[in-house]
C-alpha cells in the first residue's frame, strides 16, 4: 500500500476517488465488505429474532387465556347467566 | 436505607414498562450511531499507512471484541446478585445476554479472521488472545445449552450462574493475553489511561462505534427481556392486560 490517499477536493475528506474505488477497497474489498457484510447480516438476524418471538409468544398466551375463558365460561353457564355466551 | 428502588426492580411489570419506555431511544440512537460509524469509518476515516484499507475492518472488530466481554462482565455480576439476592431480574438479563454475548464473541472471532488474513497471512492462528476469545463463545453457548437442559427455573438460574462465575477466569486471560505471551494480536485500542496510538480522524468514528454498539445492545437486551418477562408472568393479571391491549391495537 502507498502512502495515505489524498484527501480528495478542499473541504471534502472522502477517502475515494470513485464508487468503483470505494468498493475495490484498495484490493482489500472482499476482506473489509465481508466482514461489514455478516456484521449487518448478525446484528438484522438478533434485532428481529425476539421480535417474532414476541408475536409468537402473544398468540400463545392469548389462545391459552381463551381456552380458559371458554372453559370458565361453559362451567358457569349453567349456574349464572350473566357471562354473555362466550 | 431506601429500599424503594430494589423493590421496584424486582416487580416484573414495573420492569417491563420501563423497558417498553427505553427501547426506542436505544434502539434509534443506537442505529444512528453505527450508521454514522461505519459511513465515517468506511468512506471518511484514512487509511493505515501499512494495511491499507483493510485497517477499516476495526471498525467492526473492535466494537464486538468489547461488547463480547463486557457482556460477560454484566452477566458475571448479575449472576453473584442473583446467587446471594435470588432476585428474578437477574435470571432474566443472563437468559437475555448470552445469546447476544455469543452473537457479538463469533463477530469479533469472524471479522478477526477475515482481517488476519491480508494482516498476518492467515486466517487463525492458536496463540493466547484467540483462543482465549474462543473458550469465551464456548462459555456462552455452555450457558445457553445448560438453561435449556433443564425444567426446573431454579436449577436453571444457580448452574447458569455458577458457569457463568466459574467462566469468569477467562475474561482477565482475554485482556492480558497480549501482554503475557507472544502474539500477532497487537495490544489494545483503548486504553483509559492512555490516549490512542493513533490519529482522532481514525479514533473518533472508532469510539461512535462503540457507543453505538452499547446502545444497539441495549435495545435488544430490553427486547428480549420484554419476551422474558411476558412468558415468565404469563399466569398474571397484568400480562393479560397487556395482551388484550394489544389485540385493540391491531
Amino acid at each position: 500500500m502507498g502512502p495515505l490517499s489524498d484527501p480528495g477536493p478542499k473541504g471534502s475528506n472522502m477517502r475515494f476517488d470513485s464508487l468503483s474505488d470505494f468498493i475495490a477497497m484498495g484490493g482489500h474489498g472482499l476482506y473489509v465488505w465481508l466482514c461489514y457484510g455478516t456484521v449487518m447480516f448478525t446484528f438484522i438476524l438478533i434485532s428481529i429474532q425476539p421480535v417474532f418471538k414476541r408475536r409468537q409468544l402473544l398468540r400463545e398466551i392469548s389462545q391459552i387465556h381463551k381456552r380458559e375463558q371458554a372453559q370458565a365460561a361453559n362451567g358457569l353457564s349453567s349456574v349464572n347467566d350473566e357471562s354473555d355466551g362466550k | 436505607m431506601n429500599w424503594t428502588f430494589f423493590h421496584k426492580l424486582g416487580s416484573p411489570k414495573w420492569l417491563y414498562e420501563i423497558s417498553s419506555k427505553l427501547l426506542p431511544w436505544f434502539l434509534s440512537i443506537g442505529v444512528s450511531l453505527l450508521v454514522i460509524g461505519v459511513i465515517w469509518g468506511l468512506a471518511f476515516a484514512p487509511q493505515d499507512y501499512q494495511q491499507g484499507n483493510s485497517f477499516r475492518i476495526i471498525y467492526v472488530h473492535v466494537p464486538s471484541a468489547i461488547l463480547a466481554q463486557s457482556c460477560y462482565m454484566m452477566m458475571a455480576m448479575s449472576a453473584v446478585v442473583g446467587l446471594v439476592w435470588k432476585m428474578k431480574i437477574t435470571d432474566m438479563f443472563i437468559a437475555s445476554a448470552a445469546p447476544i454475548g455469543a452473537a457479538f464473541t463469533f463477530l469479533a472471532l469472524f471479522t478477526g479472521a477475515v482481517w488476519g488474513k491480508p494482516t498476518w497471512g492467515t486466517w487463525w492462528v492458536w496463540d493466547a488472545r484467540l483462543t482465549s476469545m474462543l473458550v469465551l463463545l464456548f462459555l456462552y453457548f455452555g450457558v445457553m445449552s445448560l438453561r435449556n437442559a433443564f425444567d426446573d427455573t431454579n436449577m436453571v438460574s444457580k448452574s447458569s450462574a455458577i458457569l457463568i462465575l466459574v467462566g469468569v477466569v477467562n475474561i482477565p486471560i482475554i485482556k492480558y493475553s497480549v501482554e503475557w505471551w507472544n502474539t500477532l494480536h497487537q495490544p489494545a485500542t483503548f486504553t483509559l489511561t492512555e490516549k490512542p496510538a493513533m490519529p482522532p480522524e481514525m479514533w473518533v468514528p472508532l469510539l461512535i462505534m462503540v457507543i453505538g454498539m452499547y446502545c444497539f445492545f441495549t435495545a435488544l437486551i430490553l427486547l428480549r427481556i420484554r419476551n422474558e418477562i411476558v412468558n415468565r408472568e404469563r399466569k398474571t393479571k397484568w400480562v393479560r392486560c397487556l395482551i388484550l391491549d394489544q389485540k385493540a391495537q391491531i
